[in-house]
């Protein structure tokens, strides 16, 4: 008999993440894909990539979808579970970290708060409207420098002074961090102002009014640039924990859940979907004066999945729960 | 006695004061034998309407009220928009209703009629009743619209209490305008009934309340639903908010602080013309998920 193995897809804004667990729990594969704009192709690029990489005598016996995205994806690869992204972030974390008491997650649009007290999740906050405070913000700030977000990260945390940069909106920024390069601040200090105002941004509109207690842990793309996580430390006066598998904590979380799911059998629609031309529909509905723009999943021209309009009639396939 | 003027058709936006006072205006008007036109439901279109006349900074509801009035204008003789100063003693209501009149005009002119509700100075079936002698119907007419109007709403609070069923594990406060327009509430009670939640809406009733009440009359009623909830039945209270709301920006650290007291999950949702259920859905999902998980805990251990 096959061994049993478990799916956890987390599709953010920017990256198309999958982790595979064994029912002990150890991880068999890790992939982190930047969608581009394309999360089913970079789904498909990711199953590919995992069918070559796991061995052959496992079969997967439960799949977990998270992520802004989840629900896209979930009638994709067909989830058996799909879960918002908070829950998935906070299963992995206290899996590997059971006394953690505050998850930072900052993903490429959405950032996030999780405070937990005994292992289980009592309060959490978004950001709103505003990508200000997100991943978003460094990105687009890295590119008007002209430097990789790797160079950032290695830069920034040799700044000796950190330029101090008004973060609260990134047009005000950028307009802030040509002022500070023409007078001549260097440009470590400049990165590291740009980390700094981040984080500061980021502690006051969605952790406001939170207890943020140690252990803290840092996850989500943002996790891997050391300025953010020396700005966390430095802002909160705490040590900052950066998890294994920091950058996929979503897919970890979500495998975790598909395993300890009772999931008899799978609705995974196999690897062989990477090679089907998945595509994406829409129409206004005109039943009503909402006019709802409704999204169509066709795989081979079949419709798999609709999702959009208010009243619901048309989310037949998948939901999310 | 003024002159009694020939108005057949009454425009009544459904916006702010209609879901203030359910069934009163038409009503009213309807014993006054003038017909009443409600403006449509809120809807995808109102949102593009509102957002593409209304002033940005301006929270949603106020939007909706200018999209609202925009189309009712070509369809009635005039418009109806109260001025709200107070609608409970010795409070006071959100400063923008107190100019909603004004606002109608440049939308409308010469169509506007208009009384003003001010509960501080006098009481409503009262005002009412002086509002119709100026449209000129005589002191009986009058008499018999207000008191049928006021009537009228009564008993639609009345029927609502009866018509409350078991009791509900999640609560959802907000101000009425929000609460009762489909549009705005919708996705978030849809979403409830798929998770399979019960759920209770706050009902607003107007009465006289404690001294030391917060004197802003919704901000106000619901601080009092929220000091009332007992922990042991409430799991929950999601406080749909509109996005620059003035009151709220004030009010909702004390929602947070007597929900704290009471070791009762809070969280609030912010709502704009943008509609971005994603994100509605996405916190509406986690928060219930984290109730239910810290309830198993307390189950387990």
């Amino acid at each position: 008999m096959k061994k049993k193995v478990y799916l956890g897809v987390d599709v953010g804004s920017i990256s198309i993440n999958l982790l595979v667990i064994d029912s002990n729990d150890t991880v068999l594969f890790d992939s982190y894909i930047r969608g581009q704009g394309n999360p089913i192709a970079a789904v498909q690029k990711g199953l590919k990539e995992l069918e070559q990489n796991i061995p052959d005598d496992v079969e997967i016996s439960g799949v977990c979808v998270t992520g802004s995205g989840r629900s896209l994806i979930g009638a994709v690869v067909g989830a058996d579970i799909i879960k918002n992204e908070i829950m998935a972030h906070a299963r992995a974390a206290i899996h590997l970290h059971p006394d953690v008491q505050t998850i930072l997650e900052i993903g490429g649009q959405d950032s996030k708060v999780t405070i937990i007290r005994d292992g289980v999740v009592v309060d959490f906050a978004m950001n709103l409207v505003c990508a200000a405070g997100t991943g978003s913000f460094l990105d687009s700030q890295a590119k008007r420098l002209d430097i990789s977000i790797d160079e950032l990260s290695n830069k920034s945390v040799l700044s000796e002074n950190p330029t101090d940069i008004a973060g609260r909106c990134t047009v005000f920024a950028e307009s802030d961090m040509i002022h500070k390069q023409q007078v001549g601040h260097k440009q470590e200090d400049i990165l590291m102002g740009l980390c700094h105002a981040m984080v500061r941004n980021y502690l006051s509109n969605v952790c406001r009014g939170k207890e943020i207690k140690t252990p803290i842990l840092l996850q989500g793309g943002i996790s891997a640039n050391k300025g953010i996580g020396r700005a966390f430390s430095e802002a909160l006066k705490a040590d900052i924990t950066i998890p294994q598998y920091n950058m996929v904590m979503g897919a970890f979380g979500a495998a975790l859940i598909a395993k300890n799911a009772t999931i008899k059998q799978t609705r995974f629609r196999g690897f062989d979907i990477a090679d089907h031309s998945i595509a994406t529909g829409s129409f206004k509905c005109k039943d009503c004066s909402n006019l709802c723009e409704v999204i169509e999943i066709l795989d081979s021209n079949e419709v798999i999945g609709r999702s959009g309009g208010r009243c619901g009639k048309w989310e037949n396939s998948y939901e999310t729960t | 006695m003024a002159q009694k003027m020939t108005i057949k058709k009454v425009g009544i936006p459904k916006s702010l004061y209609y879901f203030f006072y359910p069934d009163l205006w038409k009503t009213f008007f309807e014993t006054l034998e003038i017909e009443v036109i409600l403006s449509e439901s809120t809807s995808r279109k109102t949102i593009e309407l509102a957002s593409s006349v209304a002033e940005s900074e301006n929270c949603l509801p106020i939007k909706l009220f200018d999209a609202h009035i925009l189309e009712l204008i070509d369809k009635v003789d005039v418009l109806f928009v109260p001025r709200i100063i107070s609608t409970i003693k010795k409070h006071c209501s959100c400063p923008k209703l107190s100019v909603l009149p004004d606002v109608a005009r440049i939308l409308a002119p010469g169509k506007v009629i208009t009384f003003e509700i001010n509960e501080n100075k006098i009481k409503l079936i009262s005002s009412l009743q002086k509002f119709a002698q100026e449209l000129g119907f005589s002191n009986s007419i009058a008499k018999k619209a207000a008191n049928r109007a006021v009537n009228a709403t009564k008993k639609h609070t009345e029927e609502k209490e009866q018509s409350k069923k078991t009791e509900a594990s999640f609560f959802i406060v907000s101000h009425p305008y929000n609460l009762y327009d489909d549009y705005i509430t919708g996705p978030v009670i849809k979403k409830l009934k798929k998770m399979n939640i019960s759920y209770e809406i706050i009902e607003f009733k107007k009465e006289k309340r404690k001294k030391d009440a917060i004197r802003w009359d919704t901000c106000g009623e619901m601080n009092d639903n929220l000091f009332q909830l007992d922990p042991e039945k409430c799991k929950g209270v999601i406080q749909i908010s509109s996005f620059n709301c003035g009151c709220d920006s004030v009010m909702l650290e004390t929602s947070r602080s007597v929900l704290k007291e009471k070791s009762i999950p809070f969280i609030v949702l912010i709502i704009d013309e943008h509609s971005a259920l994603a994100g509605v859905d996405t916190r509406l999902e986690a928060f219930i998920d984290s109730v239910r998980w810290k309830n198993e805990q307390n189950c387990n251990s």
